[in-house]
């Protein structure tokens, strides 16, 4: 019983350990604490093993533990009483080329826009478009820290689109 | 101006334009979408373009780091549970935890080698008998296996089998290449020896070669796959292949046409050195080589060949690389100009 719990975990590390580790050095940018974060959550995941053997969705549920425990450990570094506050989401977007024949999208401009947007809009667009996740496992991650996921969702989608205006005056 | 904005944008923040960019999803609804709005093919560049800028720059982390990884964890427990049977890893039991689909291939040159079958304890039952396929130079066989596992043979390859699986794993030795379409059966691990390393799958469908002691290839098209020597175990990735050379094991990425092409009938050469591409032609056409001077030129050829006879091949090559032919039966004179 153990070994097969063992086992199951070594697999999600295969598996989601990049995912992890993407995601958690955005929140934090310390590979140390990004490591040491992700090895309790499989630890923690270990010493659960009824949650491990009905976990639905492991790499959403990861995330959602990866998540809760930097933000505390950010939170308690800052000495700050806000457990759940986002303090940064640090990405940098993706050189994209369209076509040979058409110009290349302007990342530093892209860029920018991005910039402009709040570190939890930054993190949904995040786990939206590379994660691939639907709004509603993004609403479930961050579900247990936000009144209301939904807001946040409709405030950044709004902001998405102010940053695609803005993007598209560089075409 | 401004109605082209809007579709991009538009197309932005649609759901299903992102999951077709992200995932690729609903393909056909978007190709004919594209038909329908033949004047906004610019914008639906665009819109992917855009998409694809978000999915963000990550870091690459390699396999090793997360084996590492994987080995701390293995540390921790055994510490902070008292386990002493902690380091001690069931491979079947693992191998049960991998996921469904899997494609590899193993292996180079040709000396047939004979190993023992995985576990044999747990063969011998009443009336099981081993049956051995082979297939000549030249030719390709396809076999169904006792649990309805295809399996494609490639040429001077050669595959053994009980006739029936009765153990707790379905165990068969390969000497040569072949590729695999698993019956999946969760609570009966596939186990493919081959030279130096097993091969553990529970998926769908993979590629192995193995001709030479001592060194093997496995190339992993989907799922994920455990490969096991004698003193190394790796989990492989889809994409990725693992190469054995006595002792030392190498992980890199593969090339799919060079891989797994074989089986579609893609005769296909990357880069590929005068010694290497006559060696491949010998074991596709079963034929023999026979050359007017010692040393073969020093070149490199790329090509790629489907369902070819061997006199269009050597046409091909023969205009690249600068030399004629002359085919006896089953002998090939080669002369480079």
């Amino acid at each position: 019983m153990q070994e097969d719990s063992k086992d199951k975990i070594h697999v999600y590390y295969g598996e989601y350990y990049r995912s992890l580790f993407n995601y958690g050095i955005k929140l934090i940018n310390n590979e140390d604490v990004v490591r040491d974060g992700i090895q309790d959550c499989f630890y923690n995941l270990w010493m659960n093993p009824e949650k491990l053997e009905r976990i639905e969705k492991p790499r959403n549920y990861l995330i959602g533990t990866l998540r809760n425990l930097l933000l505390k450990q950010i939170a308690s570094a800052k000495n700050s009483s806000g457990l759940d506050e986002i303090h940064a989401f640090e990405v940098s977007t993706q050189e994209a080329i369209i076509d040979s024949e058409i110009e290349a999208i302007n990342s530093q401009k892209l860029q920018r826009a991005i910039d402009t947007l709040t570190p939890k809009q930054k993190e949904v667009l995040y786990l939206r478009f590379y994660e691939g996740l639907s709004y509603e496992e993004i609403e479930q991650i961050t579900s247990t820290n936000y009144q209301s996921a939904r807001n946040l969702l409709s405030k950044t989608i709004k902001n998405l689109r102010k940053a695609v205006l803005v993007f598209l005056m560089f075409f | 101006m401004e109605s082209n904005k809007n579709i991009l944008e538009e197309l932005i923040l649609d759901e299903s334009f992102q999951n077709y960019v992200i995932h690729n999803q609903e393909e056909g609804k978007w190709q004919h979408w594209l038909e329908q709005h033949p004047q906004d093919q610019e914008n639906f560049k665009k819109a992917t373009a855009f998409v694809n800028a978000l999915k963000f720059k990550n870091q690459e982390i390699s396999q090793k780091q997360i084996n590492d990884e994987i080995a701390k964890f293995d540390i921790r427990v055994q510490k902070e549970q008292g386990n002493p049977s902690g380091k001690v890893v069931s491979l079947w039991k693992r191998a049960l935890q991998l996921a469904a689909i899997v494609a590899l291939l193993l292996a180079t040159t040709f000396v047939l080698y004979k190993f023992p079958l995985y576990q044999p304890e747990e063969v011998p039952v009443a009336q099981t008998e081993i049956i051995i396929k082979k297939t000549a130079l030249g030719v390709k066989s396809q076999i169904r296996l006792p649990d309805g596992t295809l399996v494609k043979l490639n040429s001077g390859s050669e595959i053994r089998y009980p006739s029936r699986f009765d153990g707790k794993i379905r165990s068969v030795e390969l000497l040569g290449e072949a590729y695999f379409q698993v019956v999946q059966n969760k609570s009966k691990p596939f186990v493919v020896s081959t030279s130096g390393m097993k091969t553990t799958v529970l998926g769908t469908s993979f590629v192995i070669s193995s001709f030479n002691k001592g060194s093997a290839e496995v190339s992993l098209l989907e799922g994920s796959v455990l490969v096991t020597s004698d003193k190394e175990e790796k989990i492989l990735k889809p994409g990725q292949k693992l190469s054995l050379n006595g002792n030392s094991i190498e992980i890199s990425n593969y090339d799919y046409n060079e891989d797994f092409g074989w089986k579609e009938g893609i005769l296909y050469f990357n880069d590929a050195s005068a010694e290497v591409i006559f060696e491949k032609l010998k074991l596709w056409y079963g034929v023999e080589f026979s050359f007017e001077s010692i040393d073969l030129p020093q070149l490199k050829y790329s090509g790629f060949y489907k369902n070819q006879d061997l006199e269009t091949v050597l046409n091909g090559l023969g205009y690249s690389l600068k030399f004629d032919f002359e085919i006896k039966e089953k002998m090939i004179k080669i002369k480079f100009n």
